[in-house]
């Protein structure tokens, strides 16, 4: 009996002295710091601006896919060709140079150019180079134009001598050589030119071909490899004597393009994602895992499909929480946890692919399949419980392409057959989803692992 | 702090104004600052876990029903953090050897001078485990049956552990009773000191006898 009261004693005394101190710990600066750190880090940090950053990221990522595929589309593919071609001309030539001190015959053909017509039939613009190596001297470059009345022409390669003509395409010159050996040289530089006799004395050593802006250049080759590709007149426009040798750039051009093969890849990615009710301002972490598979539809677009695995839990008020139940006592907020298959169908377009980087943006639409979804219900302060704390969704909601993906993705090839990517993407229902029926916006980065299944075969 | 001026606290806070929060945080430091000194070991423990607890009032401060009182809401909140840390370090709860818990003190509640400091002191250098039962039961008024949900541990746990808690305190009290005797002088030994001027020398010879 003496012990109870004692022991009341203790706890009354403990009670009394502890519950409402006098003297009460004094305010410290630091722990203020601590915890504007800990609401600091919250709001605006990384996962804050996450949705924000890869919004900017895509709208930056399609305004440079845009860029890049805007301008000279042609003139990039083109140029390269014809420094290509007038370096190789170049360097069969410098021995030449280097080996005779007299200079291979040029002549400037301005005024013969309307002459150049043979017979009124060949009529092809070109400015096919060729190194003669049948020439007199063994070295001498031959260039074989056949001119059109009606423009100018362009010569692609010079013989070294003039600089201005080896950058080549110099407007109204046109260089012409002796053919057979034939050539003239002369210390001035001007030859006594003959383009009406022209013909292809060069059969059998490479060619280098230049394209060149104008259309209707004509390589006048038969069975010398082509380095460079060549544009060519429609036939009409040429004579008899030029047409097996379009003909042979014709095949040439085919086997030179790169044909589109469907490109087939399975995909790997796990990701962290965020799930909020109307916002992503107070959203819950969630994951995800998935098995893709994406399949090239053209060149440029990509079809992808696969499944999900998500964990998606998420907080939300009460007032959101819609359902048929009647509470006593409302909750003050309900913690959903939600676990569902998620089968995406996504199309894709690739903006940027270069070396080994890849950027693609897409959008698709996805359907949820609930396989759990629980509600726990928080009353908030409320000293007891007067209602149910936690309810379980028994039947498996399906919702078919309720959900609006979008996506960009960042992919690196680390060799032919596998690459990694990094892809932000965000998830907007566009109806009610759940029990709940509510809207349940995600924004995820996931990172993953791809296996190009073209690999296993081999290209056509 | 009037009502009017909580209440504009509170919006602020609702708004997410950091000049509101840390108005707040300054008003209800000291309130909350003793509940978690009296669950956690230490001051720098305490302070993380009421900023725990406030960082949850802010995020959370939508959920304030404002026709109740805010500093019951708050104090809950407090309770709960303490809580919930010491769940987090639970392994190191039960660390006290029961036996040093044996032994039954017979202490004067009435007659010590124990103060707030003091009293807090002895509640800290309690074992968490036991720490958290005496709180809850003693302090806060939670029955065993609800200590037991709270802290997921049996009823049998939850009485033990107050017992022991009792005992460990009673034994401090004792402790500082006793001490607080010494220095009252009432078990007193004097020391006196010679003056060693004042004594005459005495020199012996090699026999040992006086001079």
């Amino acid at each position: 009996m003496n012990n109870e009261k004692d022991i009341k004693n203790l706890d009354q005394f403990f009670k009394q002295g502890l519950e409402d101190p006098v003297d009460k710990a004094v305010f410290r600066d630091a722990d203020w710091t601590a915890l504007e750190q800990m609401l600091g880090n919250k709001r605006t940090g990384i996962i804050f601006w996450l949705p924000y950053l890869s919004s900017a990221a895509a709208i930056l990522i399609v305004a440079l896919g845009w860029w890049m595929l805007r301008p000279q589309a042609t003139s990039h593919a083109q140029k390269p060709q014809q420094q290509v071609a007038v370096t190789r001309a170049q360097k069969a030539q410098q021995p030449a140079v280097t080996g005779q001190t007299q200079v291979p015959a040029i002549t400037n053909q301005t005024q013969q150019v309307a002459a150049a017509n043979e017979n009124g039939k060949n009529t092809i613009n070109t400015a096919a180079v060729r190194p003669a190596a049948t020439s007199k001297f063994g070295t001498e470059l031959s260039i074989q134009p056949q001119y059109q009345t009606t423009g100018p022409a362009y010569i692609a390669a010079n013989t070294g001598i003039n600089k201005r003509r080896v950058k080549g395409l110099l407007p109204s010159e046109t260089v012409n050589t002796e053919q057979k050996g034939s050539a003239e040289i002369s210390q001035a530089g001007i030859a006594k030119t003959k383009p009406d006799s022209y013909q292809d004395n060069t059969r059998d050593n490479e060619i280098l071909a230049a394209v060149s802006e104008m259309p209707g250049i004509t390589p006048n080759t038969a069975s010398s490899p082509v380095i460079a590709s060549i544009n060519i007149l429609p036939e009409t426009a040429t004579g008899s004597s030029v047409d097996p040798n379009t003909k042979a750039g014709k095949t040439t051009l085919k086997k030179m393009g790169t044909p589109y093969r469907p490109q087939y890849a399975l995909s790997i990615l796990a990701s962290q994602e965020l799930n909020g009710v109307g916002s992503l301002q107070q959203a819950s972490g969630g994951i995800d895992a998935g098995l893709l598979f994406s399949a090239g539809l053209v060149k440029k677009f990509t079809i992808t499909t696969g499944l999900h695995y998500s964990l998606k839990p998420y907080t939300l008020p009460f007032s959101e929480y819609h359902t048929t139940y009647k509470f006593k006592n409302a909750p003050q907020t309900v913690s959903a946890d939600c676990r569902i298959l998620d089968i995406p169908i996504n199309i894709d377009y690739q903006v940027y692919n270069k070396s080994r980087n890849k950027i693609t943006v897409g959008t698709g639409l996805s359907s949820y399949i609930m396989m759990h979804e629980s509600y726990t219900y928080d009353y908030g302060s409320s000293d007891v419980l007067y209602g149910p704390s936690y309810y379980a969704v028994k039947t498996q909601g399906k919702y078919y392409f309720s959900i609006m993906n979008l996506e960009a993705s960042y992919q690196r090839q680390v060799s032919s057959k596998f690459g990694v990517s990094l892809q932000p993407y965000l998830k907007i229902p566009l109806s009610n989803i759940g029990y709940s029926q509510i809207k349940v916006e995600t924004f995820g980065v996931a990172a993953g692992l791809n296996w190009n299944i073209n690999s296993l075969t081999k290209p056509k | 702090m009037g009502e009017e001026e909580l209440h504009q606290l509170i919006r602020g806070c609702i708004e997410q104004n950091r000049k509101s929060q840390k108005m707040l945080y300054k008003a209800f430091y000291g309130f909350s600052m003793a509940i978690c000194l009296r669950y956690a070991g230490d001051r720098d423990e305490a302070a993380e876990v009421m900023n725990q607890g406030f960082f949850k009032v802010f995020t959370k401060i939508n959920s304030y029903d404002a026709d109740r009182p805010f500093k019951a809401w708050l104090g809950r909140i407090m309770m709960n953090v303490s809580i919930d840390y010491y769940r987090a370090n639970l392994k190191m709860a039960y660390a006290e050897d029961l036996e040093s818990a044996e032994h039954i003190y017979e202490v004067n509640m009435a007659d010590n001078n124990l103060n707030y400091n003091d009293l807090l002191a002895m509640v800290q250098q309690l074992p968490q485990g036991y720490r958290a039962v005496f709180n809850l039961f003693a302090i806060d008024g939670y029955s065993h049956e609800e200590i037991a949900e709270m802290l997921n541990i049996n009823i049998g746990t939850s009485k033990s552990n107050l017992f022991k808690a009792r005992q460990k305190l009673k034994q401090m009290i004792a402790d500082a009773d006793s001490s607080a005797n010494y220095n009252k002088g009432i078990d007193f030994n004097p020391v006196v000191a010679m003056n060693g001027a004042a004594v005459k020398p005495r020199l012996y010879n090699s026999k040992g006898i006086r001079e």
